[in-house]
């Protein structure tokens, strides 16, 4: 073994003839660009959100309740923690800091998991009967009228009229008969699953993302002057922080 | 940033053979020619499919197919046109062919990037492909509450759409990136050729538009699935949200098509008219200027849905202001033909025949823009005809003038100009034949999307038909001709119009690397005629 | 490269503390009776603003970006309000503003 051969031959950035400046510079601007699209495509759903909340502001306070504010708060911490340590990774990568980076990266794709694992025992809830005021189902007439020939609606200590109902009901996909038997309890019901889905969904790609940019991190690619793809990583991640910033007052603070 | 690429002899960029040596290439032109042949494919699918239909209404009552069938084709119709051919169209050939060129540059910003969009584009034809078997018939607008309660495969064209327009926003932003920033040096915004203003005004609505489309469809997708009335009212949802969503893609859209069409008008009037272009500025801005005002106009569609009556009376306004920057384009090219040198090659056919027709469609537009009329005219022939006069008249038209216009640099051959010219009056006259009807159609009453009619609309309509096979025909054979000088064709000079802009400057066809060295721009391209002349005279 | 040099670290921790306390903010003024719910909704929609302002200044580095990028970053603003702010009057006047503000 020689000694050039020994002397790891680092990474410099440069892509089909563009400069690693170039390079960086252009990655920025057309990430920020898919992000723009990714922030109106959430906007669609905030609208869809908005626009059924006007239709039946009863139903959602009602359904809201039900959602465990703690879960979201510790959610929400979670999210802001880790998009705090991606951004640090950066300046530690801008100082030369690789090991430092590595840490950072590691602990927030550990904290996207951890997100991850509370929304499963979210979802794992939602999907088991639970107790939610009948106002909740008002728009699902049908549904709160088989479940109160089947018993399952009693007034409560506070004085409430409360049903047992399950608010995602697998068992009812493709039941052909969605108004006794909905895939979903209430529309609320339905947004909260598809707006935690997607971006839950988000989530994933952005910890394969990151564990993407930390084996290369880990393989020794990244120095101060080339660490694109954790900058651009960066971005991606800070984008599930901001749509959970404005999910989880949405959905888990109407009540 | 000019750098250095390993000097041998240049090659062309056609050089290298084999199916996969072309699916692997990060090449922009490589790029360039499979989005040309699968939309260019796509639109003889969808051509035929018209044909079918316009054959079945050639004649009142029923001949050839049950209504189901028709409506399945007329679906299929739409959405091949739409997400397969015209809004890839001319950005995604052209705009992936020339605008590297044009800039100075010997690629895109994101070469992989790229292919990679090619490659989304295939998977969204293939999940098309996969519904083949029970195809939707609901329409290219898939409007619940029918696209949720219908029975066909609206699940797998639905996810199609989503999936093509996720290449739609990656070759969006490749080229917003690819002009701010690899330009040549000298190459300033002024400069640009009016093309690629068109392209990036075109890129900034597919960026901004195409995700509400998408997560919409994948709305409609989950309340197939779970079965959620989402858009359904008898379930509790709101179909006119939908429709608000849908159009607030759907209407910028029809921007995405046509700017780039108009684009191609701007290259090719100068160069066949051997005069500068008239209005630089004012074309360059207008092509941003419809980009802006396409996005606050999507209402119009809703006029007879429901839409709230305030709503309605500001939209109709906003929808008017289209019409100003559509103007201040037209009156630049007429000023830029006025005393020029004119050359009636196919190209400029087809470009004049682009400034006629559009003119038409444009103004058409603005009765159905007046909500008291539209309430008349909405969902009839006259909407149709409308439609095909922009869209068809204006994007194929320019997509067939950009094919010839720019056939010897991509395959460095001629084509046959006789055979060319003749079939254009083919084009030209059919297509007429086939659209000026259905404008009487509609006032007179004939709804749209429906495979029979009353006996009084006969005559009319069998105009329209004799007109659809006649502009069948026209494009067929347009194409072959194209087809054939791939074998026969004479093999072209690098500068056979004598154009300006860079592509003309180097080899047809171009070399892998475009440039052997990036050049310096000292000027804008546009310098036809007495400058010429002038130049020429100093040397 | 950009940004080389001074270190941000210092001015992310303060903007992570921020956060922080805005969310606690947040949840705390969920549960204040301000009269109608559709003030609790627009309190808490312009709390998660500030922080997303916070998120995009500091974390995503756009306070010391380049006019260009920062010019993409907010160009979905404009048509995110619009899409918003259309659909909903048109909805409102569709369905009715007294029931959606009681």
């Amino acid at each position: 073994m020689s000694v050039a051969t020994a002397v790891k031959k680092l990474h410099d950035g440069s892509k089909w003839g563009n400069p690693p400046e170039l390079v960086y510079d252009m990655s920025r601007m057309g990430f920020w660009l898919f992000l723009a699209t990714e922030l109106l495509l959430f906007a669609v759903l905030f609208t869809a959100y908005a626009v059924y909340y006007f239709h039946d502001p009863a139903g959602f306070h009602a359904s809201a309740h039900e959602l465990s504010v703690g879960f979201g708060a510790a959610n929400t911490i979670i999210l802001l923690v880790s998009s705090f340590t991606v951004a640090w990774s950066i300046e530690a990568i801008k100082q030369g800091n690789i090991r430092l980076m590595n840490i950072l990266l590691a602990f927030t794709i550990g904290c996207g998991l951890v997100f991850l694992g509370n929304k499963y025992f979210e979802y794992s809830h939602k999907m088991h009967e639970v107790e939610l005021e009948a106002v909740a189902l008002a728009k699902s007439p049908a549904l709160l009228k088989d479940l109160k020939e089947q018993g399952k609606c009693f007034t409560n200590t506070a004085g409430q009229e409360v049903c047992r109902v399950i608010p995602f009901n697998v068992a009812n996909i493709g039941s052909g008969d969605p108004l006794t038997k909905p895939a979903f309890a209430s529309m609320f019901f339905f947004l909260y699953f598809f707006l935690t889905g997607v971006h839950g969904l988000h989530i994933v790609v952005g910890v394969a993302l990151l564990s993407w940019v930390l084996i290369k991190g880990l393989r020794g690619e990244f120095h101060p002057g080339w660490y694109t793809p954790v900058e651009v990583g960066g971005l991606y991640w800070h984008l599930v922080d901001l749509i959970w910033i404005y999910l989880f007052p949405l959905l888990y603070l109407v009540s | 940033m000019a750098h250095a690429v390993a000097e041998h002899a240049p090659v062309s960029y056609l050089e290298k053979k084999g199916i996969l040596s072309w699916l692997s290439s990060v090449d922009h032109k490589r790029i360039g020619i499979l989005y040309l042949i699968t939309t260019m494919s796509a639109f003889l699918v969808g051509g035929v499919f018209a044909l079918l239909m316009r054959a079945e209404l050639a004649r009142p009552g029923m001949q050839f197919m049950d209504p189901q069938t028709y409506n399945v084709l007329m679906t299929l119709h739409g959405s091949i046109m739409i997400f397969l051919f015209i809004v890839p169209g001319i950005v995604a050939t052209f705009g992936n062919f020339v605008l590297p060129i044009q800039i100075g540059a010997r690629d895109v910003a994101f070469p992989v990037l790229n292919r990679f969009s090619f490659q989304v584009y295939l998977a969204g034809l293939f999940i098309i492909a996969l519904g083949l078997a029970n195809p939707a018939d609901t329409g290219w607008t898939f409007y619940p509450p029918y696209s949720s309660t219908t029975d066909t495969n609206v699940i797998t064209l639905t996810l199609g759409a989503f999936v093509l327009g996720f290449s739609s926003i990656l070759t969006g932003i490749n080229f917003i990136v690819t002009v701010h920033k690899m330009r040549a040096p000298g190459m300033t915004w002024y400069r640009l050729p009016l093309f690629v203003w068109a392209i990036y005004s075109a890129s900034l609505i597919q960026v901004i538009a195409t995700p509400v489309v998408g997560i919409s469809l994948i709305l409609l997708v989950a309340e197939r699935v779970f079965g959620v009335g989402f858009f359904t009212p008898a379930l509790g949802g709101d179909p006119v949200l939908f429709q608000h969503f849908f159009w607030f893609y759907s209407h910028p859209v029809v921007y995405i098509m046509i700017l780039p069409a108009m684009g191609v008008v701007s290259e090719i009037l100068p160069v066949f008219s051997r005069k500068p272009i008239f209005g630089y500025k004012a074309i360059a801005w207008s092509s941003v200027a419809i980009a802006a005002v396409s996005f606050v106009v999507w209402a119009h569609h809703l006029f007879v849905s429901s839409l709230s009556t305030t709503a309605g009376i500001v939209f109709s306004f906003l929808t008017f202001t289209v019409a100003v920057p559509t103007a201040i384009k037209v009156f630049n090219w007429l000023a830029t033909l006025y005393k020029g040198q004119i050359e009636l090659k196919t190209p400029m056919l087809y470009s004049l025949a682009f400034i006629f027709l559009f003119i038409i469609g444009g103004l058409t537009g603005l009765p159905l823009a007046m909500i008291g009329v539209d309430v008349h005219l909405h969902d009839t022939y006259f909407v149709v005809g409308h439609f095909h006069y922009t869209i068809q008249g204006g994007t194929v038209l320019m997509m067939i003038a950009a094919l010839h216009y720019w056939w010897p640099k991509i395959t460095g051959r001629m084509y046959n100009e006789k055979v060319a010219a003749f079939m254009f009056w083919f084009v030209f006259i059919g297509f007429n034949l086939t659209f000026i009807p259905q404008f009487i159609l509609g006032i007179g009453g004939m709804p749209r999307r429906y495979a029979d009619y009353l006996p009084e609309f006969a005559p009319l309509h069998l105009i329209s038909s004799i007109g659809a096979y006649t502009l069948g025909i026209g494009y067929f054979v347009t194409i072959l001709n194209l087809l054939i000088s791939l074998k026969k064709g004479e093999k072209a000079p690098a500068n056979p119009w004598r154009a300006n802009t860079l592509e003309w400057q180097i080899e047809s066809p171009p070399t892998e690397h475009n440039f052997h060295e990036i050049p310096t721009i000292t000027s804008w391209p546009y310098d036809y005629g007495q400058k010429e002349e002038r130049k020429k005279e100093s040397l | 490269m950009a940004g080389n040099g001074k270190s941000h670290v210092k001015e992310m921790a303060l903007t992570l503390a921020a956060l922080l306390i805005l969310t606690v903010i947040t949840v705390w003024a969920a549960h204040v009776n301000f009269g109608s719910l559709a003030i609790n909704i627009v309190i808490a929609v312009l709390i998660a603003t500030i922080k997303v302002s916070l998120v995009m200044l500091f974390f995503m580095h756009l306070r010391w970006e380049n006019k260009l990028v920062v010019a993409f970053a907010i160009l979905a603003i404009p048509f995110i309000i619009l899409a918003i702010g259309a659909i909903i009057w048109d909805t409102t006047i569709r369905v009715g503003v007294e029931k959606v503000f009681p």
